[in-house]
């Protein structure tokens, strides 16, 4: 046999070997981010905003539209949330006059302490919202929790926000926490019990220090804290010249509402009341006591504090927020982080026509603090959430050169 | 909250152990069984080669050896891959640590007609194992099975153009699985309107590893191997052979588990009920002592090694060169469910769904044998995987592979010659899961969550003696 005729059997064995070789099957890729690569993994660290909370509930619905859900989606960024069951945990408030919870078919009424757990299919090791409702600022960091509720271990399930955060191995978040700081003690007229400066300073920075040491090259943006005093669920005392809000509140109240003469007046009627005032005046009805406003501390022995926050204390809380604030502002240029104050946004809110009803509007089942709050008059409804998420999206465009778009 | 009643006696309702599940799929399949029918692709049964290893190849062909024919070999296994995650991008690459599979032959022909011989090798036996922070580690960390088959063999010559045979197979098979447990899966409480209650509808994280679970057992079982071999024409052979099924019956089984730190402690106001700054190790640690589920304990399963056929021809009509193909088949699609079942009625039966589906190869093989009497081959076998969309887990990412293969036959002496081969194994990727399949209605895009890929590398030698 010649050589040429070996060559020529070598090939076409090759050939057929070739054409085998050549059927291989369709190539499954990996998976690639094929977005801004800061945003591969997105965490939102915070509070109730953060965490999808509205008209005093959550649930699977409220959280799909909180804003960091809504950022993600912008990011182009995979996004797993803690899903609380439908109706909630608790569920949201549907009748803002009749205080009605969404309730499931055959379950008696909802309350603010029912639960319907979490969702199976969400439990989840990585986990890109870990914001946990009523947490302050020193919650994040803190095992067992300074402000914690039974959303904490529902959410975290035994480890803190950081912990949480950081098996995500995030490479973008946003922190938003503070409000609850002040909240609480602003809308019960109790600004001393705000969280001190120093130890918000000393508790941010705790956080931030973990954080940044689980994920050193981490980006993100800081968030301000809101001036609580400009929620609807403080109201002027002013309104209570209104004889028709007066009339409203003595509807919800169950009892005429007696309305203190300090409250119409200068400084009183400088004051901010808190909506919480309609069940602490059930509560003087229930007593045999007429259910009576005070906007004066002292006035009438022993009223016209609580639920009452009076000029100074509003800028008491005012200074405290907007300290706390240049805090956060210095510590997002401290570690290179993108800072944003949502006062502005939110301020603007009130130039726009049914936004925020300030008096609310006792009258309405559905709408009482404008098209811009909830039914709880604290939280963001879902149209604000829009709103905070595209101007973070404008911030974070400016700092980090992204090109995220605006949620439509 | 109104879900305020005491969980403290929550209970494991379920421990995902699960042996792996496809360990005789053909991704723990092993046919590198001599250094010659590797190289050619495996394409032996049509064209075995003229060595005692023909006994688990072709078992009819032994009848044309001559004298006494001793094969002595091993294989080297490296295999790795990867598992990219859907959700995190998160790659994790494997850890297995390479296989040495060795096999023996001899046969001895007693007359012209009539030759005996054994052969000993592995047909099962790779580890799929990854690292520990794999998040599929509840289905698998380890997954190891090592069957070896012993195999007695007679052939005849029925005619100048025919032979049979065959014989029994005696197989010995240890399995060893060693699985996270996840707390977020376990039942802690059943509620009459809302159902079980798992530790992750509570808020604890999926992949809370809280115990690690290993299992270990062996079995023995017996089957039956036949073959025959003819020649077609001058040029032209066929073969064909079969191996009967092996049923593995794993009754002696060990379980024991190791209670794992989860560093998590309990925030104030948890819906258990439990003071804050409880350590949810403390709240667990009861399942390992005493009468918890969690202590050492028997399990049992059982596990087919399936029926496999393959058929194949060969054409020697080129000078020097001898080409061959085969078809293989085995027989999967009996591999419904695996059915564990554990001492303690804590953990009672578990059931993991395969629904696997019958599987082919077609390997094609040439051998030049050049003047020397060295002997080039090269081969090529496309394998069809064996698991569902479904089920392709990290126990076992079965895929389609591609096996490209060469080696050569170097003479050293009269009657000892020394084969080498190396395989290179491609997949394409598959997507898979890394989570558990509780109901056949579960499909492959609700629980597939990433994308599997493996290749390895094999080289082989034989010793080969005859006298």
């Amino acid at each position: 046999m010649s050589l040429s005729k070996t060559l020529l059997r070598g090939a076409a064995v090759a050939g057929i070997l070739g054409t085998l070789l050549s059927c291989k099957a369709d190539h499954v890729v990996a998976p690639q981010f094929t977005a801004s690569p800061i945003f591969k993994s997105y965490v939102a660290l915070g509070n109730s905003i953060s965490a999808g909370y509205q008209s005093g509930g959550i649930d699977d619905s409220t959280q799909q539209r909180s804003f960091p859900s809504l950022l993600a989606q912008q990011f182009g960024t995979p996004f797993t949330y803690p899903s609380l069951k439908n109706p909630g945990c608790p569920p949201p408030i549907a009748n803002f006059q009749t205080g009605a919870r969404v309730t499931p078919p055959g379950y008696p009424p909802s309350t603010g302490g029912s639960c319907f757990l979490r969702n199976a299919w969400s439990v989840t090791d990585v986990l890109n919202n870990v914001a946990v409702p009523g947490a302050v600022v020193a919650d994040p960091s803190s095992p067992q929790g300074v402000a914690a509720n039974a959303l904490t271990t529902f959410i975290l399930g035994g480890m803190t926000q950081v912990q949480r955060a950081l098996v995500a191995k995030p490479t973008f978040v946003t922190v938003e926490i503070g409000n609850n700081d002040v909240l609480g003690p602003a809308i019960t007229g109790q600004p001393g019990g705000a969280t001190p400066l120093a130890s918000f300073q000393s508790s941010y920075d705790q956080m931030v220090s973990q954080l940044l040491a689980g994920a050193p090259n981490v980006k993100g943006v800081l968030i301000g804290v809101v001036q609580v005093s400009a929620a609807p669920v403080l109201f002027p005392a002013a309104a209570l010249a209104s004889p028709l809000f007066v009339g409203g509140l003595s509807q919800a109240v169950g009892a005429p509402v007696t309305v203190h003469p300090d409250c119409l007046t200068a400084p009183g009627n400088g004051s901010l009341i808190s909506m919480y005032i309609i069940p602490y005046l059930q509560g003087m009805k229930a007593q045999g006591l007429p259910p009576t406003i005070v906007c004066v501390k002292n006035d009438v022995p022993g009223m016209g504090d609580y639920l009452i926050l009076d000029q100074a204390e509003q800028a008491t809380v005012y200074n405290l927020i907007n300290s706390y604030n240049n805090y956060i502002q210095q510590k997002a240029a401290a570690i290179g982080f993108a800072y944003w104050d949502p006062n502005a946004a939110l301020l603007a809110l009130n130039s726009v026509p049914g936004a925020i009803n300030r008096p609310p509007n006792l009258a309405s089942a559905t709408n009482p603090f404008g098209t811009a709050f909830s039914l709880d008059g604290i939280h963001p409804s879902s149209s604000t959430d829009v709103v905070i998420a595209n101007s973070l999206i404008d911030v974070i465009n400016a700092k980090y050169g992204t090109s995220v778009k605006h949620v439509q | 909250m109104s879900l305020h009643r005491s969980t403290r006696q929550f209970f494991v309702a379920a421990a995902v152990l699960a042996l792996p599940a496809t360990v005789s799929a053909q991704g723990f399949g092993l046919n590198e069984i001599g250094s010659c029918a590797i190289a050619r692709g495996y394409a032996a049964t049509g064209a075995p080669c003229k060595d005692a290893s023909t006994i688990y190849w072709n078992p009819a062909y032994a009848a044309a050896l001559s004298g006494n024919s001793l094969v002595i070999g091993a294989a080297s296994i490296g295999v790795s891959g990867a598992f990219t995650r859907d959700t995190t991008l998160s790659r994790y690459p494997t850890d297995i640590p390479t296989a040495y599979p060795p096999n023996i032959f001899f046969n001895h022909r007693q007359s012209d007609d009539f030759s005996w011989g054994f052969g000993v090798y592995v047909p099962y036996g790779l580890t799929s194992q990854w690292n520990p922070d794999f998040p599929g580690r509840f289905l698998a960390l380890k997954a190891s099975i090592a069957s070896i088959y012993f195999q007695p063999n007679f052939a005849w010559k029925i005619n100048d153009r025919w032979m049979i045979g065959g014989g029994p197979i005696i197989g010995h098979s240890s399995v060893e699985l060693i699985q996270s447990l996840d707390l977020s899966q376990q039942v802690a409480e059943v509620d009459p309107n809302l159902g079980p209650i798992t530790f992750g509808m509570l808020g604890i994280a999926r992949g809370t590893e809280f115990a690690r679970a290993t299992l270990k057992g062996d079995a023995y079982s017996y089957g039956v191997t036949v073959g025959i071999y003819g020649k077609l024409s001058d040029h032209w052979t066929m073969g064909a052979r079969y191996l009967s099924s092996l049923n593995f019956n794993y009754t002696n089984g060990k379980a024991t588990f190791q209670q794992i730190p989860t560093g998590l402690v309990l925030a104030a106001n948890n819906p258990l009920n439990l003071p804050g700054g409880t350590p949810v190790d403390g709240v667990v640690a009861g399942q390992f002592t005493g009468t918890g589920a969690l202590v050492a304990q028997g399990g049992k399963t059982e596990l087919v090694h399936p029926d496999q056929a393959e058929v194949g021809f060969s054409y020697d009509g080129f000078d020097r060169w001898l080409l061959s193909g085969d078809y293989a088949w085995i027989g999967w699609k009996r591999f419904h469910a695996l059915d564990i079942h554990f001492e303690n009625p804590l953990l009672g039966t578990r059931t993991q769904y395969e629904d696997y589906n019958n599987s082919s190869s077609i390997r094609v093989g040439a051998q030049y044998t050049a003047r020397n009497n060295w002997q080039w081959r090269v081969g090529f076998a496309g394998v069809s995987a064996a698991a569902p969309d479904v089920t392709v887990t990290p126990i076992l990412p079965d895929q389609d592979r591609m096996n490209y293969t060469a080696g050569l036959g170097i003479p050293l002496t009269k009657g000892l010659t020394l084969d080498a081969a190396y395989a290179y194994v491609w997949t394409p990727g598959r997507a898979g899961r890394i989570v558990d399949r509780t109901s056949r209605s579960q499909t492959a895009a609700q629980v597939n969550g990433g994308v599997y890929t493996l290749q390895a590398n094999i080289f082989s030698v034989t010793l080969k003696a005859s006298f």
